[in-house]
């Protein structure tokens, strides 16, 4: 292959992602658990929540990693 | 619990008064109760938090571990959003509002005032006070005001200032429409636009100057993006938790 044509097909084979109109998925919380305290990077890209204990302690979740367990996270 | 604007620090208060920044534990406080949510600038670099004394005799901000003077009430603290400022409103008497920061106290008395606002050098301080004259501050002008609003904001540079009734955000244009809540307002990084999100019963918007969209399930933001095009939120959708935009030309 050409040297010459590489550039051009990796400009056409790498087109820049768009966000779809639903928006970008996350993340989805655990089944029968609740969430709280949700915050947000800027620019989207990082999400962060309390998982509400019940009964087991809270968590922080941070882009779907959570936390060690703890008592009642504000 | 508190994430700073790129996402990389996170700090948040757990039982027993404990705090914890990215991760670990920071401080314990035991008895003296932190108030939350705490406040972390924008960059993630300073936190503060308010910490009330033991049998409620008195209260104090604490800046990265730093203990304040003791008041005998205090509001939440504010931090410009790269940590060079720190503000808070305190009370030592009944009736008797000032506006401090960075330790030193930059308003007069008032009956009422609220928490003060930053550009985001902290260089320009605005802030709201009641007495005969409502008045808002903003750096160093002093504009008429029907009432002491909820909270102040400004933009960027300082230069646009907005402060939030208990049903609608005020900006130098005017006011926009009543609704039942009215969250997170902020400037384009233009300091021309402002967007915000608003509840009217059960549903939520996100507002762009005077356009009103759908916001079905926000829970964070809104935030405009840096080139001003875009504003985005976060939403939960059922156990779904989704980034969505908002074009804004």
């Amino acid at each position: 292959m050409k040297k010459s044509l590489i550039p051009l097909l990796l400009l056409v084979g790498c087109q820049t992602p768009s966000m779809p109109p639903e928006g970008r998925r996350l993340g989805v919380l655990p089944e029968g658990r609740q969430a709280r305290s949700f915050r947000f990077s800027r620019d989207g890209k990082v999400a962060a929540y309390v998982l509400i204990g019940a009964p087991e302690q809270d968590q922080v979740v941070v882009n779907q990693a959570a936390g060690r367990p703890l008592s009642l996270i504000c | 619990m508190n994430l700073s604007k790129d996402g990389g620090r996170v700090a948040f208060l757990a039982a027993h008064n404990s705090i914890y920044r990215d991760g670990e534990l920071y401080r314990e406080y035991g008895r003296r109760q932190v108030s939350f949510p705490l406040t972390m600038s924008g960059d993630g670099r300073v936190l503060a938090w308010q910490l009330r004394e033991e049998g409620d005799s008195g209260t104090r901000i604490v800046v990265d571990g730093v203990e304040g003077p003791l008041h005998a009430a205090a509001g939440l603290p504010v931090a410009s959003d790269d940590g060079s400022a720190v503000g808070y409103k305190a009370s030592d008497r009944e009736d008797s509002w000032v506006v401090i920061v960075n330790g030193r106290t930059i308003s007069a008395s008032f009956e009422d005032v609220t928490s003060p606002a930053f550009s985001r050098d902290g260089r320009v301080v605005a802030y709201a006070a009641g007495g005969e004259r409502p008045l808002l501050f903003v750096g160093s002008q002093r504009i008429e005001i029907p009432e002491v609003p909820r909270s102040v904001f400004l933009s960027r540079d300082g230069t646009a200032w907005g402060f939030v009734t208990r049903t609608s955000v005020v900006t130098a244009r005017g006011s926009g429409e009543a609704f039942d809540e009215i969250r997170d307002p902020e400037f384009s990084p233009d300091g021309r636009r402002v967007a915000y999100g608003a509840r009217r019963g059960e549903r939520w918007f996100v507002v762009v100057d005077d356009r009103v969209h759908d916001a079905p399930g926000l829970v964070g933001g809104p935030f405009w993006t840096e080139d001003g095009s875009q504003v985005g939120y976060g939403a939960l959708i059922g156990r779904e938790l989704w980034w969505r935009q908002i074009d804004s030309p």
